[in-house]
């Protein structure tokens, strides 16, 4: 369907009041939870997921998707009222921004991430509308043996060119893949790394291990550092831009959303590397009078820029879950499996089987974004108040929902074992710098990647060759091997130029 | 020059541990793996491959976790730990208890009994003053949240002790 007639279609779907409300009640929930630091969008949409059971596939995933996009908002309210980001994506917010707030300029700081959030938000959603159809009419002509190496592109990606380092990712990525193991082989029935225990037989559960990582890990981690103090607020202030914020706003919402987008289409994305190029780049192109305000007095254009760069990533990531069913982002990853509990899963087939619900949900996200921008700009007020939640109440308060979340799925002693004990490793994947992301996708994508191989296998024959010699497959693996090689050869020529 | 030693040896310690419970890890996973009994019909890469694989993968990486542990670590170098606090052993150690006191009563208790002495444990682990007070929170909290959960999501945790009296006081039946 082409996108014109898709967008006609889902917005008459959207524009539904029972959409509408669950549009609404994402856009709310992505917010407070974006705002809430040690609480994040993958954390949310996993704690969310018995909704599944009861409420149609659209309703959840336009539930989800607000959450989603929330979430970004929300992060920069957290980043320039505390200096503390919210989430990954607004740790370069917090930069000038609270810098901003610090000069008192905390009002237009946050006005300039709102609309900036909204314009990217909106030209991402615009992006998948039409890039979106494009990627499914390519996609169509991918075998098993290419959506194996582009798996393997994405294990590569995600752990290896993202953060410190590749050993380091990669062990994370294998504990994902590990943990994704756990359970009984669909194709023949065998129980795999299961230790004996009954309990195992069904598997991991995707949302105890996101609780683990993201709730009791983070929790066991803060209180090991926890410093007794209270933490300075600033006030809000008024959230008006005067005409001069304005015009020099504008340049970098629009660089930022044009940075953003493709990275976080690519399956290596994350939302760091675009939002600090953003905000390099707007340094470099600010005008001599702005270029004295970086650093010192907060610079309107460091926080319009990334921010941006922020959204616009957020909305790239959703093209490759979508139209490959490639997830490049744990909250990414989680919406997957939110996917297949419903027997959906997310590909080029996807457009053509279930336009009504990909086209109503991608029409839902221009609307998500106009609610967000109201929700954010004059109602901030009432985000900064949730920001005075003390400390101790507030994650207590997240371990009780994580309890919940797990023992509710279960009722088994055992998840919460698993639980604790995943969320102790956590604690110190944190302190030596292991990534928590690739073991989210590597637990999700990993069944995937080995069902995909096997098909691969099958129908070859037992062949494994095929990998190589079929063109499209060969060249993704060589852009993995790429990707893995090239970071580690660029700092050995790096090192001989220096020590010439 | 001993005292460097010394030193570079504390701070090469919890690197090596790391990448030792790492090739444990991958031992225990290859262990497993290994049991797997091996298919006839599916001789070429039957459910036993995979998982062989990612122990491989983990024994390897394993190694080189602890090879870059003995060139000197990574760890020590991070912002976040040259910056960090000494380690905060009552608030974790509160924590912990907090954890533990849910595993032993949820069963008994139910949730509510056994999720409100965790809030409080671990309210009071991050510095709060007033267990009461969060014992009262708690108990508010935990009961509407069972409630969403049971109610409005269809989530089945059963009722404890607690739920159990505010569903007879409500003249309600366990559904």
């Amino acid at each position: 369907m082409d996108p014109i007639a898709g967008l006609g279609l889902g917005f008459s779907h959207a524009l539904s009041l029972q959409h509408l409300g669950w549009a609404l009640l994402g856009c709310f929930l992505g917010t407070a939870v974006g705002v809430l630091p040690g609480v994040g969008p993958a954390l949310t949409i996993a704690l969310l997921l018995p909704i599944t059971f009861q409420v149609p596939a659209t309703g959840a995933f336009i539930l989800f998707c607000g959450v989603f996009y929330g979430a970004m908002y929300g992060g920069s309210t957290t980043s320039i009222l505390l200096n503390t980001p919210g989430e990954s994506g607004s740790i370069i917010t917090a930069l000038e921004g609270a810098r901003m707030a610090r000069s008192g300029r905390a009002g237009p700081a946050l006005a300039t991430a709102a609309i900036g959030s909204f314009i990217a938000g909106t030209l991402g959603t615009l992006g998948i509308s039409f890039l979106g159809p494009v990627v499914v009419e390519l996609a169509l002509r991918l075998g098993p043996a290419e959506y194996f190496a582009l798996m393997v592109l994405c294990f590569v990606t995600v752990s290896a060119v993202l953060g410190g380092s590749a050993l380091r990712g990669l062990t994370s990525l294998f504990f994902g893949l590990a943990l994704g193991l756990v359970g009984i082989d669909l194709q023949t029935g065998q129980p795999r790394l299961t230790f004996g225990i009954p309990e195992l037989l069904d598997g991991v559960n995707v949302v105890l291990v996101a609780v683990a990582l993201f709730a009791v890990g983070e929790t066991l981690y803060l209180a090991w550092r926890h410093v007794e103090g209270a933490q300075e607020l600033r006030s809000v202030g008024r959230i008006m831009m005067s005409r001069r914020d304005l015009r020099r706003s504008i340049g970098p919402w629009f660089r930022g959303a044009l940075l953003g987008f493709p990275f976080g289409v690519m399956p290596a994305g994350g939302t760091e590397m675009p939002t600090m190029l953003s905000y390099y780049t707007e340094r470099k192109l600010a005008p001599p009078e702005a270029q004295k305000e970086f650093g010192t007095t907060g610079a309107i254009e460091g926080v319009a820029g990334p921010e941006s760069a922020n959204n616009a990533a957020a909305a790239g990531v959703l093209v490759p879950m979508l139209t490959l069913g490639l997830p490049t982002s744990a909250t990414a990853a989680i919406m997957l499996s939110a996917f297949q509990s419903y027997g959906i899963s997310p590909g080029p087939l996807l457009f053509e089987q279930q336009a009504d619900l990909v086209w109503t949900l991608i029409a839902s996200l221009y609307i998500a974004n106009v609610m967000l921008v109201v929700l954010n700009l004059p109602l901030v007020g009432l985000w900064a108040r949730i920001l005075k939640i003390p400390q101790p109440q507030l994650y207590a308060g997240i371990l009780v929902f994580a309890t919940v979340g797990t023992y509710g799925i279960s009722n088994s002693i055992t998840d919460l074992v698993l639980l604790y004990g995943i969320g102790v490793v956590a604690m110190f994947m944190r302190r030596f710098d292991f990534p928590t992301a690739p073991v989210v996708i590597g637990m999700i994508l990993g069944p995937m990647a080995e069902q995909a191989m096997r098909q691969a296998l099958t129908i070859s024959q037992g062949d494994w060759t095929v990998f190589v010699t079929r063109p499209v497959s060969l060249t993704i693996l060589l852009l993995a091997l790429a990707a893995l090689a090239a970071p580690r050869l660029r700092a050995a020529w790096a090192r001989r130029v220096a020590a010439r | 020059m001993t005292e460097r030693h010394a030193e570079a040896a504390t701070s090469l310690w919890p690197d090596f541990l790391v990448g030792l419970f790492v090739l444990l890890l991958g031992g225990l996973a290859l262990w497993q793996a290994l049991t797997i009994p091996v298919s006839p019909i599916y001789a070429q890469v039957g459910p036993k491959a995979v998982p062989c694989a990612v122990a491989a993968g983990l024994l390897v990486l394993g190694g080189g976790l602890t090879l870059a542990a003995l060139r000197g670590g990574w760890s020590h170098g991070l912002e976040d730990v040259q910056e960090a606090p000494p380690a905060n052993l009552r608030a974790l150690g509160l924590l912990g208890a907090g954890l533990l006191a849910n595993l032993a009563l949820i069963g008994p208790f139910g949730f509510s009994v056994a999720a409100s002495v965790q809030f409080v444990l671990v309210a009071a682990a991050f510095g709060s003053r007033r267990p009461l007070r969060d014992l009262v929170l708690a108990l508010v909290l935990t009961l509407a949240v069972w409630f969403l959960f049971v109610e409005a999501l269809g989530v089945n945790i059963g009722a404890g002790l607690l739920e159990g009296l505010v569903l007879r006081a409500l003249g309600r039946e366990m559904m």
